[in-house]
């Protein structure tokens, strides 16, 4: 980090010398009428100092660039400059450019007629658990177990560069493109499966080298008039990632093992073309559209033949059409209407060939067809008083899959009715509710793997028994009521209250029932014209209650008919709380002070309870009760203190607290690597504090 | 990161710096030369036309006004830029009006928490230059269909608007969306707080064609954005990857590493049970439940294009 600190300090000592003088250029004005117009130009600000981390993080430290202990340059600046007399913006913008998440900004515009810029956006991401491996060969896509075990820890590192103009050509006729450059690199933990010779199934530790490039260019054409206005586009993404597979030699653990493969993310590109629009049919009605086609192909060369076909690449292709047709009508001066139509059609069009040999099986195609249509109505019947309604419609179908692994529907088809209402109850408060009750059904379900492709679920199957989350009959209804009140000029409230209730049904097993409340509370008082307070409290939860059953104690070769589908059954129902607060004050004690803090708190828990429906006959197969509470904590505390030495400078002082606890017992119990063990701390904490200078004016 | 690496980011660094603050600074110099302008009085202060109502309201008042000229509606040489009866009405009774105990009558579009101008109405000012573009599909949008108010989210007398900045949008959004707010500061989340992935990077609060108001038109679309590397398409495909991330993921946060809805195998028993070790109850020392439990063997759960013709890489094992 040291050369990186010491080539942005150069640069920012370079900017601070060079620009406060040229931006004070102004201040001889001295005049009322000078000051008023200050007012009306635009100000630009540089901030400089330094802040020193207490403690090297792994949890805290994920995205904020402060992963390491130790001393940071500050630097930010945010620079804008107008010429008045031709409209003419040039504005220069950096963010955290001292530190590893840094972001900065140039761009130069006439408003309404030209405009370009380019931007570097760095974002380093810090994997949170500590690893002790014997792997070798970390870094390239040729890995050994059986090597010295070291603690390492992995990040990955996004570097953007975007780049873009955009040109009035005639008045309402602008066009626009624009260019992206992502590069990722580094390294993240995965994994496979495997089975030494004559061992049993066991995990493997695995890291990924990341070197992915994404690429996007955009051009739109945009054409405006008061009546209509019309975009249409085009955006090609690319990406590319030059490790086609991982090689994970296992020899020290099973010397006759061959070498275990997996495959690592193909290149792939995308294009889309499209047209968006709308027109004011009347001064009462408005219609909108888009229309899109898109093609995602994928056709990297394969990095080994496939034994039993010929293909040298997979020649994946998807095409997929939409359309979507909007309407908005003022009916007359009370009676607003809505609606929508979507409509996607995703066609698969890959090539199916037969990949492996032992079932004959062929690359899955994944062909939907969604459609979508709401209408909506609003009634004002009287000032700060409406009723609303409305109607969706949701319709997927999909093309049979061939061998699925898990019963599916072809169809799907959910109707949501809507009611609610706005009043404004009194001067001081205002309140909104809104209930919503959907249904949701579909085709007959067809069998998963192991079964004929496209056998009806006419008999008990079992492992086809599952009411999976997309395709199961659902019925949901949902509840939200705000309520704002003002029970002085100074002070408000604010009241929220969701929640939502969804029960399953079809098939015996899988999910039951879910639900999910959220309860908050805002509130903001203005103790003075020097000081204010906000503070703000909210709570949640969420459950899914489902069933499932354990196949393994029953007889393998027996599977089909000594399945029933009351036996050896048990539930688990995963429920997640959460509590949050916030607090913060800000006050302007005197004309030179200005203080402010802010103190956050949340609490997670994560519960899971399981109970048998019908014990198994082999007790060892017996759920436990529950799995152990997982809880999260966060604390966050930031002060800071602004002085002014005068009218365009002075010091700020920022002092930030964090701690976290975490009991996730998820990485330190496992025990399953090879030669791995993965160490997550169960706690953090960190102290921040930072001092600049800061520069404000014209 | 390697010296090397080190020595590559702070030469990318001092060249970008160098290169874009070299070009700006001696715009700075030509334009601050050109801003010594000759008093021509009071006149209009920052909007063209604005002189009638500047002769009254100033940067001293309740609610100070002139700073708009710092913003583009203040930029004069743009003749689309709007001036205050714009965006406020003629409000000829406002300007004829002579205060009283009553206080002088309101402007004919009057904005904030407590106007009585219906909140469509104070919108179609905006919507009147702003309908192009990226709010072409505002009508349809969710917050139009909630009667939320422009001036809800932005602030336009002001220099910086809260919602603009990527640093400061989130607080603005978090206002009435509570439970993003609550998700937000969970175990597993975007990174949010340095202004690095926002709202508006994955949605169009201005309304879009796609689903949740998503800047793209589908949720796989949306995230492929920074997430392409599992567009596929694959040999061996995983349904739900392709049709709605959000099977699984909570993309405002999570308390499950991955943003992770429920923990495996809980997740993956929502779809799939029943043979071989699918539908066996989760173990806190179970391979199944610990470590990337279901995915310690199916490892590319998004989808494999594994040509080896291996059985396992069906299962997405390979």
């Amino acid at each position: 980090m040291t050369q990186l600190k010491y080539g942005v300090f150069a640069l920012s000592t370079w900017m601070l010398a060079a620009v406060p003088p040229v931006l004070a250029a102004d201040e001889a004005e001295d005049d009322e009428l000078a000051e008023v117009r200050l007012l009306g130009t635009p100000a630009s600000s540089v901030t400089a100092g330094a802040a020193y981390s207490s403690d090297d993080l792994t949890q805290l430290g994920r995205y904020n660039g402060r992963d390491d202990s130790g001393a940071y340059l500050l630097l930010n600046f945010d620079i804008n400059r107008r010429d008045d007399e031709t409209g003419t913006w040039t504005l220069v913008d950096g963010r955290n450019v001292g530190m590893s998440n840094r972001w900065l900004r140039y761009e130069r515009n006439r408003q309404g007629n030209w405009k370009y810029f380019i931007e570097f956006d760095q974002l380093d991401t810090v994997n949170p658990y500590l690893f002790d491996t014997d792997l070798t060969g970390i870094g390239s896509d040729q890995m050994a177990t059986g090597g010295t075990s070291t603690r390492r820890q992995f990040s990955q590192q996004r570097q953007n560069l975007k780049m873009g103009m955009g040109k009035q050509l005639s008045k309402g006729l602008d066009f626009r493109l624009s260019y992206r450059h992502e590069q990722k690199e580094g390294e993240r933990n995965w994994g496979t499966g495997g089975r030494p010779v004559g061992g049993s199934f066991g995990s493997f530790f695995l890291v990924e080298p990341i070197d992915y490039r994404t690429q996007e260019v955009e051009a739109t054409m945009d054409y405006t008039t008061e009546k209509l206005q019309l975009r249409g586009g085009y955006l090609l993404s690319l990406f590319d990632n030059p490790t086609e597979k991982l090689a994970l030699d296992i020899g020290s653990i099973d010397a006759n093992a061959q070498a275990i493969e997996t495959a690592t993310p193909p290149d792939n590109h995308s294009q889309l073309l499209f047209l968006s629009g709308g027109y004011r049919v009347s001064d009462r009605t408005r219609g909108t559209f888009k229309v899109s086609y898109q093609q995602d192909r994928q056709d990297e060369t394969f990095y080994q033949s496939n034994p039993f076909n010929n293909r040298s690449d997979l020649g994946g292709k998807v095409d997929t059409f939409r359309v979507n047709l909007g309407m908005a009508s003022r009916v007359n001066a009370d009676l607003t209407l809505n609606a929508k139509l979507r409509y996607e059609d995703r066609d698969d069009n890959t090539p199916q060939a037969r990949y492996i040999s032992t079932f004959g099986q062929v690359n899955q195609l994944t062909s939907r067809t969604t459609t979508n249509g709401t209408l909506d109505a609003t009634y004002r019947l009287q000032p700060g008083t409406s009723l609303t309604g409305g109607v969706e419609y949701d319709l997927r179908r999909r093309d049979p899959v061939d061998e699925p692994n898990m019963a599916r529907r072809e169809k799907n088809d959910e109707t949501t009715f809507h009611v609610g209402g706005r009043k404004k109850l009194s001067e001081m408060l205002q309140g909104s509710v809104r209930l919503s009750h959907s249904e949701r059904e579909g085709s007959l379900w067809l069998s998963g793997s192991g079964i004929e492709a496209g056998t009806l679920l006419t008999a008990p199957v079992a492992f086809d028994y599952v009411n999976s989350l997309q395709y199961a009959d659902r019925t949901r209804d949902q509840l939200r009521v705000m309520l704002d009140w003002y029970p002085m000029e100074e002070w408000s409230v604010q009241w929220v209250l969701e929640g939502s209730q969804e029960r399953y049904s079809g098939l015996p097993l899988g999910p039951r029932e879910g639900d999910s409340l959220l309860a908050s509370v805002d509130t903001a008082y203005q103790l003075s014209d020097e000081w204010s307070l906000n503070g703000w409290l909210s709570a949640n939860r969420r459950a899914l209650d489902a069933s499932t059953h354990s196949w393994i104690d029953i007889d393998v070769a027996n599977f089909a008919t000594a399945y029933n589908d009351s036996q050896q059954t048990w539930s688990g129902e995963s429920i997640d709380r959460g509590y949050a607060l916030g607090l913060g004050v800000k006050g302007v004690p005197s004309d030179e002070l200005k203080l402010g803090g802010s103190l956050q708190y949340s609490k997670d828990t994560s519960e899971f309870d399981m109970a048998s429906i019908a014990p198994p006959a082999d007790a060892q197969y017996a759920p436990a009760s529950a799995l152990p509470t997982i809880k999260y904590t966060l604390v966050q505390l930031k002060l800071y203190g602004e002085y002014a030495l005068d009218e365009q400078q002075g010091m700020r002082l920022d002092y930030r607290y964090d701690r976290i606890t975490n009991n996730d017992w998820t990485w330190n119990n496992h025990t399953d690597y090879f030669g791995t063990t993965v160490t997550q701390a169960d706690n953090e904490s960190n102290h921040y504090i930072g001092l600049s200078y800061y520069y404000r004016g014209w | 990161m390697s010296q090397w690496s080190r020595l590559q980011s702070v030469s990318k660094t001092a060249l970008f710096v160098l290169l874009f603050s070299g070009l700006a600074l001696p715009q700075f110099s030509q334009a601050a030369a050109e801003t010594e302008e000759e008093d021509e009085g009071r006149g209009d202060l920052v909007l063209n036309g604005d002189a009638i109502c500047t002769r009254c309201h100033d940067e001293y008042e309740y609610y100070p006004v002139l700073s708009i000229g710092k913003t583009k509606h203040g930029t004069r040489a743009d003749d689309r830029t709007p001036n205050c009866t714009s965006c406020h009405g003629d409000s000829q009774a406002h300007l004829d009006g002579s205060e009283s105990d009553d206080g002088r009558p309101l402007t004919e579009v009057k904005y904030g928490v407590k106007s009585p101008t219906p909140i469509p109405k104070r919108n179609a000012k905006c919507i009147a230059c702003h309908q192009g573009g990226e709010r072409i599909h505002w009508q349809q949008g969710s917050h139009n269909l909630n009667d939320v108010a422009c001036t809800s989210c932005h602030q336009v007398h002001t220099a910086h608007d809260k919602v603009r900045e990527r640093t400061t949008q989130p607080q603005v959004c978090f206002t009435c969306h509570k439970q993003q707010r609550m998700d937000a500061m969970k175990f597993s989340s975007h990174p949010l707080e340095d202004g690095k992935v926002v709202c508006s990077d994955c949605h169009n609060a201005h309304g879009s064609a796609g689903v949740k108001e998503l800047v793209r038109d589908t949720v796989v679309d949306t995230c492929y954005q920074c997430h392409a590397e599992k567009r596929g398409p694959f040999i061996w495909s995983h349904e739900p990857v392709n049709e709605d991330c959000s099977f699984c993921h909570n993309s405002h946060g999570s308390n499950i590493a991955g943003m992770l809805k429920t923990r495996m195998p809980m997740l993956c028993q929502n779809c799939h049970e029943g043979d071989v070790h699918r539908g066996l109850p989760p173990d806190e020392n179970s391979r199944f439940t610990t470590g990337r439990a279901c995915a310690n063997c199916h490892t590319n759960i998004h989808g494999s294009n594994s040509p080896s013709g291996a059985v396992g890489a069906r299962s997405l094992q390979r």
